[in-house]
C-alpha cells in the first residue's frame, strides 16, 4: 500500500502533537497599585516561606495563595518558589508549631485574588498570566 | 508506664490521628474566618539494654505527646497564640500563649508565655513530624539544662536584609518557668537569638544564648545560669545537614554538647537519617562515663500520608550521662557500651 506524502505529514503531526507536552500556562505575581515596593524573586519566596513578614517600605505583608490543585498555585511554586507544595506544607507547619506565623490566607480562583489585591494596599498574590488586566501591578513573572 | 497508661495514650493518639486524617483535604481544622487549630504528637516506644547491674536489661518504655496549638487572628497585625499538651508523666496542661503585635517599623513584639528560642529547634522540639529522626539532639534533652521549659516576658523580634541574606533577630527578657519538682523554681533571664539565611541557596546559620540568675526552692538565691550555641543547616534538594554545638555553665556545671546529623530522601516517602552526637554533663568529669556519652543514630522515616509518619531508630551509646542526669541511673550503675530501638507513629495536622 502506498501511502502519500501529504498523508504522513498530517498523520505525524497529529501524533506529535497528542502526545507533546502540554505547556503550562504561565503565572504573575501582583500586588496592589499603590504598592511601590520593588522587590525579586527571593524576596517574594521568603514572603511566602514566612522568613519575611514586611515589605520593604516597614508595612506588613499580606499573601493570597490559591487552592492546593488550582493550576496557578502549582505553576507559582514551580516557576516562582521552586519549592515543592509538600515541603512548603512542612515550612509552615514548622513556623506554626514555633510561633512563627501562619500560612497565607487561600483565595480561589484568579478573580478572587485580584479582588483581594486590589482592595488591600499590602497584598501580594498569583495568577494566570492570562488574567492580569490593568487593576493590579505585576512584580514578578 | 503501665500497660493501661500505655493504652490510654494509644487511643489518644490513634483517636487524634484518625481526626487529622478525615480533615485531607485542609492542613488546619477549619474553626472560623479567624480561628485556626494545629496539632501534632507522637507515640513512642523504646527498648534498651543500658543498666550494668542486670535489673534494666532489655527495659522496655513508652512515652506519647500531644501538644495543639490555637491561633486567633485579631487583625493583620495581631494575633494571639495558646497551647495545650499532653505527655505521660502530665495529662492536659496550659504549655503557653502569647499576644503577637507587628508595628509599622517591621518590629513583632510578643508578650506571654512562650518557649525560649535557643537552637534550631527548642520550641518545637516535641514535634517528631517535622524531623527525620524519632529522637532529638542532647542539645534538646531538657535535662541537660540548656534550654529551659518557657518564659514569661516580653520579647521582640525583627527580620531584615543582609549581606544578600535574610537574618531573623530575637530578644528577650522573662522569668524562666520549670516544673515545680525540679530544684530551680523562677528567675530573671535575658537572652536573643539571630538567624541568618545565608545567600547560599539553604544555608541558615545562627547563634543564641542567655543569661539568668534563678532562685532555688531551698532558699539558695541567685543561682547562675548561662547557654549558648552555635547553630548551622543546609538544606538541599539531596541532603539535609545539621549541625549545632552548645555550651552553658548551669548552676555549678559546665556542660557541652555538638551533634552532626545528615538526612537523605531514598524515595518519595522514605527518607534515611544518621546523627553523631556528644553529650558531657559535668567537663570537670569528663572521663568518667556516667557524666559522658557519645551516640551514633541511624534511622529511616516513612510518611505514610501528609499527616502520619513512622520512625524507627537504632542507636549506639558510648557512656550512659543521658541516664544519669535525668536521675534513671546512679554513677556507676551503667553500661559503658549500650544499645537502643525506637519505634514511634507521629502526626500532624
Amino acid at each position: 500500500m502506498k501511502i502519500s506524502f501529504s498523508w504522513a505529514l498530517v498523520v505525524a503531526a497529529t501524533l506529535l502533537l497528542a502526545f507533546a507536552p502540554a505547556q503550562a500556562e504561565s503565572v504573575v505575581v501582583i500586588v496592589n497599585k499603590d504598592n511601590a515596593n520593588v522587590v525579586d524573586k527571593l524576596y517574594i519566596t521568603r514572603i511566602y516561606t514566612g522568613a519575611i513578614r514586611g515589605w520593604p517600605d516597614g508595612l506588613p505583608t499580606f499573601p493570597v495563595d490559591q487552592m492546593e490543585d488550582s493550576a496557578a498555585r502549582a505553576a507559582f511554586y514551580d516557576t516562582i518558589v521552586g519549592k515543592s507544595q509538600a515541603t512548603m506544607r512542612a515550612i509552615w507547619l514548622q513556623n506554626i508549631f514555633s510561633g512563627n506565623g501562619l500560612p497565607p490566607k487561600i483565595a480561589s480562583p484568579d478573580a478572587a485574588v485580584k479582588l483581594l489585591v486590589v482592595n488591600n494596599r499590602n497584598a501580594i498574590g498569583y495568577i494566570l498570566a492570562s488574567q492580569v488586566d490593568s487593576t493590579v501591578r505585576v512584580i514578578a513573572k | 508506664m503501665n500497660i493501661r497508661n500505655i493504652l490510654k495514650s494509644l487511643r489518644v493518639t490513634a483517636l487524634v490521628a484518625l481526626g487529622a486524617c478525615a480533615n485531607v483535604a485542609v492542613m488546619a481544622l477549619d474553626l472560623g474566618e479567624n480561628f485556626e487549630l494545629h496539632g501534632y504528637g507522637d507515640i513512642s516506644r523504646e527498648l534498651r539494654n543500658v543498666d550494668a547491674t542486670g535489673q534494666g536489661r532489655n527495659a522496655r518504655e513508652s512515652t506519647f505527646e500531644n501538644s495543639w496549638v490555637g491561633i486567633w487572628t485579631a487583625t493583620d497585625r495581631v494575633k494571639f497564640w495558646v497551647q495545650v499538651a499532653a505527655d505521660e508523666s502530665s495529662p492536659v496542661h496550659f504549655d503557653g500563649a502569647f499576644l503577637d503585635y507587628q508595628s509599622e517599623s517591621g518590629l513583632t513584639y510578643r508578650v506571654g508565655r512562650v518557649r525560649v528560642p535557643f537552637g534550631m529547634h527548642s520550641e518545637k522540639r516535641e514535634a517528631q513530624a517535622l524531623r527525620p529522626s524519632a529522637s532529638l539532639p542532647f542539645l534538646y534533652d531538657v535535662n541537660l539544662n540548656l534550654i529551659d521549659e518557657s518564659l514569661e516576658g516580653g520579647m521582640i523580634r525583627r527580620g531584615f536584609a543582609i549581606g544578600g541574606g535574610q537574618a531573623m533577630v530575637e530578644a528577650y527578657a522573662a522569668r524562666a518557668v520549670r516544673d515545680e519538682s525540679t530544684r530551680v523554681a523562677r528567675g530573671l533571664m535575658v537572652g536573643g537569638r539571630l538567624m541568618m539565611e545565608t545567600p547560599v541557596e539553604g544555608l541558615t546559620l545562627g547563634v543564641s544564648g542567655y543569661q539568668g540568675e534563678l532562685e532555688r526552692n531551698d532558699g539558695n538565691p541567685q543561682l547562675s545560669k548561662r547557654s549558648w550555641a552555635l547553630s548551622a543547616r543546609y538544606q538541599g534538594d539531596r541532603v539535609d545537614l545539621q549541625a549545632e554545638y552548645g555550651r552553658g555553665f548551669i548552676y555549678t556545671r559546665d556542660v557541652s554538647t555538638w551533634y552532626l546529623q545528615a538526612a537523605v530522601p531514598l524515595a518519595e516517602q522514605w527518607k534515611a537519617v544518621t546523627r553523631i552526637e556528644e553529650m558531657v554533663t559535668d567537663l570537670a568529669q569528663s572521663n568518667d562515663d556516667a557524666y559522658r556519652e557519645q551516640r551514633v543514630i541511624v534511622g529511616l522515616a516513612y510518611a505514610i500520608n501528609h499527616y502520619l509518619g513512622l520512625r524507627l531508630e537504632q542507636q549506639f551509646h558510648r557512656g550512659y550521662a543521658s541516664r544519669v542526669v535525668n536521675e534513671a541511673l546512679a554513677p556507676g550503675d551503667g553500661r559503658q557500651h549500650w544499645t537502643s530501638t525506637l519505634l514511634s507513629l507521629n502526626y500532624k495536622f
